[in-house]
Formats: structure tokens, sequence, C-alpha cells
């Protein structure tokens, strides 16, 4: 067997009119938290989707816990929860659930209580309150979420499989989504997620792949990634907004690669030639006053920025993701 | 334990619509409407006798008293309702004059209903004039027009020297058509019955078809709308997810049908008493007998224009985003639906013809007209197998374009489909 959760061996998906990903290759192992990073339209979603097996590939090969993606034996091995979300409005949540369970091949014996104890974990039931009653259209977008995602969760496959799981939730909800992705990768599983939210990646993964107009930009374990860029950057924080002649400086480019705009807190990147202690010296010299300087490993964020560029953001196409 | 996931999807999309309020009323409401239909000529038959109770003037200016006649005839018989009819002879042009005023006031007062103008010309040239208020009521004017036809009639024979008694009786004489239909099992039925029951089950037909088969689309395009079908297609292939919303969907019409039938057998057993009950006339009403085979072929039409009908119309769903897209583009389907059930009219006249015929082979229509015949004359048994097995194969057809349709459609959101596109979604492997 193998040890990669996801093999994606030279991959491409053509649409009428452009390409949605071109060879495309990447390994996910198993056990770990992997982000899939890429503006919008950069061929997320259309990998993701491939992944499910929910539409084929033109060309390259897939495999998912060590067998074809085609295999229809592995879908109740995998939990989705795609990035267009939706359920039977009409329907009750608890039946909802119980459809969800059974297409993923949980006994229907084992679900009313199994839906009952995600209910319950997700604070849809309990307190007098049991929404797993409601029709789906009574309950708010952020209930809805919820139901969805323990609709992706309930047959406790060994692979989840999120697309862009952030989007629409409050901060209440979205911690509780990190809370649950940290407990599954405690639980040995395998968790792949979509964002263009670099910070919520930067935290919670160990390995990340970078695509853009459906080309991988870069891949490997977050702290591999951020030390093969840790040449040049500086993190500064002032007590106070800074002089003039302090600003100068950090426009200067014979010093500074990327001008950024100024404010109390900065992460900057040097130019190639720079030395960061002359900038420091520079900085108090010019009547600077620093709480922080600080020689950083670069953000995901910024790495991003600098892989992907403006450009690749704004002609980023949408439809399929 | 071993339910498939298809079973699932079927359960769901079975037991979601059976469940809704929308199938209790729907199913009720249409055995109300039948029954509605079985009462109503008979209400409207009284009702109509009822109204006729107004009084007709004749103004007669003929010599020999065919106004007379006609009053009594009108009264029913000499020692009838003299309120029905009253006989003003006149004797000249200006006595006739002041009677068609006096009477045309009479009518106006609503002391009469209308008046019939009579003299020997108009009798010999057979154009006589009516006035009043009611010359819509049709079953008035024939009856008035009967009347007139018997005593012109009548003094017509006593001029050619037939006794006045032998006269009136020839006048009167009648025939009445009595229609049965015989099958090779035997007589079943008389023909104006076995008629409307195969009207009735035509009609039934394209409804439920109708019905079910454009729940199939709204289906689709709740799935597509509310997004989702991409959770549902991370589990099961999408042939499976369509599949079982057309069996599931299929399923809720054939439960419907066996309501249906059941509820209108035991209609018609105590229909007899129900109408004795309010006091009205009962005639005699038998049902054509339903053999099994003709129930079969009944069932299995529905199921597989159903499956045919569904297929198209899930391929409309796949297609449009929205309602109103929905509603334009399932006119090419709908239209052929209708075009079928207005061709039951021709079938009926003449359900051996060639248009029968070939009604019953195409598949758009075989399901509608197939049971059409078989319940109004015998159809030979090459044809009715030919047409079975032709909706089949189109059936099949249907499905596997469809699931093409359906395959790339589902996950298209926000769009409307062009033809071209669709001819490109249906070639993809």
């Amino acid at each position: 067997m193998s040890d990669a959760a996801i093999e994606i061996l030279n991959v491409v998906k053509r649409y009428e009119g452009h390409v949605a990903v071109r060879d495309l290759s990447l390994r996910v192992p198993r056990g770990a938290v992997y982000g899939l990073l890429g503006p919008n339209g950069a061929g997320k979603t259309t990998t993701i989707r491939m992944i499910m097996n929910i539409i084929a590939p033109d060309a390259g090969e897939i495999r998912v816990l060590g067998v074809p993606s085609s295999d229809a034996s592995i879908t109740d091995r995998v939990g989705y929860l795609p990035e267009e979300r939706g359920l039977y409005r009409k329907m009750r949540v608890r039946d909802v659930l119980i459809f969800l369970g059974r297409l993923k091949g949980v006994p229907r014996r084992e679900l009313p209580a199994r839906v009952d104890r995600w209910l319950e974990r997700f604070q849809l039931r309990g307190h007098g309150a049991d929404w797993g009653a409601s029709r789906v259209d009574e309950l708010s977008r952020g209930m809805q979420q919820k139901v969805q995602f323990i609709g992706a969760l309930l047959h406790e496959p060994e692979l989840v499989i999120l697309d862009e799981p952030f989007s629409g939730l409050d901060p209440v909800n979205a911690q509780a989504l990190k809370d649950t992705v940290a407990e599954l990768r405690t639980q040995g599983r395998t968790v792949i997620f979509s964002t263009h939210v670099m910070e919520n990646a930067e935290r919670m993964c160990d390995a990340v792949c970078i695509i853009s107009r459906g080309e991988k930009v870069l891949d490997g374990a977050v702290s591999d990634v951020r030390g093969a860029h840790a040449n040049h950057t500086v993190a500064l924080t002032f007590e106070a907004t800074p002089p003039d002649a302090v600003l100068a400086l950090l426009r200067d480019p014979s010093r500074i690669a990327r001008p950024t705009l100024p404010s109390r807190q900065m992460e900057l990147e040097l130019h190639a030639q720079a030395d960061a202690q002359r900038l420091l010296a520079d900085l108090l010299s010019a009547g600077a006053r620093l709480e922080r300087f600080e020689l950083v490993r670069p953000s995901l964020h910024r790495i991003f920025l600098e892989q992907v560029g403006a450009s690749g953001v704004e002609t980023g196409m949408s439809g399929h993701g | 334990m071993a339910e498939s996931k298809l079973g699932t999807i079927v359960r769901r999309e079975y037991l979601e619509r059976v469940r809704s309020k929308w199938f209790l009323i729907a199913t009720l409401l249409a055995p109300v409407f039948l029954v509605f239909m079985l009462f109503l000529p008979t209400i409207m038959e009284q009702r109509e006798r009822r109204s006729e109770s107004g009084t007709i003037r004749i103004v007669d200016a003929t010599s020999d008293s065919v106004g007379a006649l006609i009053a009594t005839s009108l009264r029913g018989g000499v020692a009838g309702d003299t309120a029905r009819a009253q006989w003003v002879p006149v004797a000249n042009d200006s006595a006739r004059q002041s009677a068609e005023r006096a009477a045309i006031q009479a009518v106006l007062d609503a002391s009469i209903v209308g008046y019939l103008m009579i003299d020997a010309s108009a009798i010999a040239s057979g154009r006589l004039r009516y006035a009043g208020r009611n010359t819509t009521a049709l079953l008035t004017m024939q009856q008035l027009e009967g009347a007139i036809t018997r005593a012109a009639l009548t003094r017509e024979l006593e001029r050619e020297g037939i006794g006045s008694g032998r006269s009136g009786t020839l006048a009167a004489m009648r025939v009445r058509l009595e229609t049965e239909r015989l099958t090779t099992r035997g007589r079943g039925g008389s023909g104006r019955v076995s008629v409307l029951f195969a009207i009735g089950v035509a009609v039934t037909l394209y409804l439920t078809i109708f019905m079910h088969g454009s729940n199939v689309m709204r289906g689709v395009l709740e799935e597509k709308q509310t997004r989702v079908a991409e959770v549902v297609l991370s589990s099961v292939p999408s042939d499976t997810l369509l599949f079982g919303k057309v069996l599931g969907i299929g399923a809720v019409g054939f439960t419907q049908l066996i309501i249906w039938t059941v509820m209108s057998t035991a209609l018609m057993a105590i229909r007899a008493p129900l109408l004795a009950r309010f006091g009205m006339q009962v005639d005699a009403f038998a049902l054509p007998d339903v053999t099994f085979a003709l129930a079969a072929v009944i069932l299995l039409s529905f199921l597989l224009g159903f499956l045919f009908y569904a297929a198209l119309f899930a391929g409309v769903g796949a297609l449009v985003s929205t309602e109103q897209d929905a509603q334009q583009a399932q006119m090419p389907v709908v239209l052929l639906l209708v075009l079928s059930l207005a061709m039951v009219q021709g079938v009926v006249t003449n359900p051996e013809g060639s248009l029968a015929t070939i009604m019953t082979l195409l598949p758009m229509s075989s399901p509608i007209v197939l049971p059409l015949r078989l319940s109004l004359a015998p159809v030979p048994t090459s044809e009715t197998i030919a047409s079975l097995v032709i909706l089949l194969a189109s059936s099949i057809l249907a499905t596997l374009f469809a699931s093409r349709l359906y395959r790339t459609g589902v996950l298209m959101y926000g769009k409307r489909a062009t033809l071209r596109e669709a001819w490109r979604w249906m070639q993809r492997r």
C-alpha cells in the first residue's frame, strides 16, 4: 500500500476555450493536513472534483488511498465538502444526514445515534433544542454550513477534502472548523483543503501546494517552503508612526526589493544586495523607535504574492476554480 | 441491510414526495374531479329539464291550426302542462302584426319566454321565426324544432288522406340507436361508455406522465440550484443519481395510479346508490370489463411513457439553471405530449385508421394512444408488441442521452446551455 493519500500524476483538464489544469502532479502524504492554495480560478476546484471523480481528467492519473480515483469503492472512505454548498431545502436535517450517511455506506441502524452525536457536537442539538427535527430551510446559513460539514464527516472517512471551507463562516464557526481539522489530524486522518486565505493555511497545514493558472507553482512541507524563501525578510514593529526620514529609507529601492504601504507593523523583503544589520543601524540613526526588528521566514502570504504575482490574481478566471 | 446507493436515492425521492402535502392533495383531488365528471351529466340534465319552465306563445296564421298541434306537443300531450305553451290563432295580417307586438311586450314583461310565428308559406319553406330570451337553450330549441316538424308532418299526412290518429303516430316515429361493443371475448359495455373510459384512461396517462415527468425536471433543477448535486455526486456516479430520481418519481406516479384505480373502482360500485339517494335518475353505466392484459398494457404504457418523457425532461433540467429558463426550454417536450393528446379525438373517431396506427408506433404518442385504442377496438397483437418495443427502445435511448447531458449539465451553474453545447455534451464519452 502506498503511503500517499493522494497521488496526482501529469493531470490535464481542458474546457472549451481554456485549460483549467495543465500537467499537474502532486502527492499528499497520509495523515497530513494539506493546503491547496491559489487565487480564484487557479484550478483548485477542478482538481478537487477530479480527485472526487466527479469529473474525469483528460489526461494523467489520480490515485486516492492507493487506488485509482475512478474506483467506485473509494467514495465511502472519502468525505467531501464542496465549495458550492447546498442541501435539500425541504428535508428535515436528520433525514438529510441519514441520506448522506447511507450514500456513504453507513448501516441504517447506526445512523440515528451517530447523527445525534454529531449534531450535539456542533451545538445543533441539546439544551432543549433539536435542530435535527427542523427543515433545512429553517436553519440559518451558519447552521446549514455545520450540517453540511457533518455530512462530510459522518461516515468517519480516512480522507477529508474541504473546498474553501472557511468561506462564509463567522469567526466562531471558523474556529470550530479549525478545531475539528486539528482533531482529525490527531486521529491520523488526512485532510486536504483549498483556500486563498494564507493565514489559515499557514497555521493549519503541514504541507501546501500553490497553484496558479492550472499549474503548480511550488509545493512541499510548510517549513521547507518558508525556509527556502527565508532569504531577506524583515518584520518591523514601530513604537509609533515613524518619521518621514525613516519612511524614506523604507522606500529606497537599493535596500527594499518591494515597497510596502507604511504602517506601524510591516513585513519587508530586502533587496538581494542589502544588509539587514546595516538597515537596522540606518533606521535607528534616522530616529526610528523600534519595538521589534526580526529577521523572519516569510509568511505563506508573502511567498504566495511573490510566486503568483498580482497579475495571477487579477487575471484569474471565475467559474471552474 | 444491503440497500444499494441507488436504493437510497430512490427511497429519498419516493418518500420525500409521497409524504408531502401536495401528493396528498393531488391524489385526493383527482378523484373528486372524477366524481364531478361522473355526476355532472346527470346533474346538468336535471337542471336543464327544470329550466325549461317558461311559456312559449305560438302566433298561428295558418288555416289548419298547426300551432294548436305544436302547443299540445310542447305541453307533452292533451292533458299536459298548459303553462308550457299558448296558442294564439290570428285571422289576418293586421291581427298578426298586433299579436306579434303583444308577444314582444309579453316577452319584455317576462310573462312568456318567447314566441313562434307560423304561417303556411313559412312551413312550406321550412323557415320559421322564433324570438325570445332563451334562444341559446339548445335543448329547448331542439324540442321546439321537433314539435314543429311533427305538427307540420301530421297535417301534411292528414291532407294526403291518412287518418288523424295514424298520422300523429307516424310523425312521432323515432329511432334510437343502442350501441354495444363487441370484442372477441364477447359483449362488453356500451359503445359510449367504452369511449368515455378510453378517453379517461388517455387523459389520466397524459396527466400522470406530464406531472411526474416535469417533476423529474424540477428535481434536477432543484439539485442544481441548491448545489446539492455535487455532494451526492461525490458518493455516487451521475447515472445512479439520475436513474434513482427517475425510478423514485416513477414509483410515486405508479402509487398514485394504483390509489386512483382502487378509488374509482370503489366509486363506481357506490355510484348508483349514491345518485338514487340524492333523488337522481340512474342510467345504466357499466364499465367495460377491463381485462388483465389491458390493465397490464395501461400500467406498462405509463411506466415506459414516463421513462421516455422523464428522460427528456431530465435533459431539459440539466440544460437550464432557472425556473424561467426551464419553462421555455421544456416547450418542445410539452408540445410532444400535448400533440399526442390532441390526436386522441382522431383516434377515437377511427381507432383502426392510419393515424391511429402511426400514433401507436411513435414513441411520443404511443403511451397515450395504445391504451386508448386497446380500450376502443381490438389492436393486432403484433402492433401492440411493436409499439411497446419501440417505446422501450426509445426510452433507453432517451435515458442514455439524458444521462450524458446530465453528467455535464448538473454541475453547470448560472447559465443556460446552448443547443451546440448540449450536442457536444451528448457526444462526450
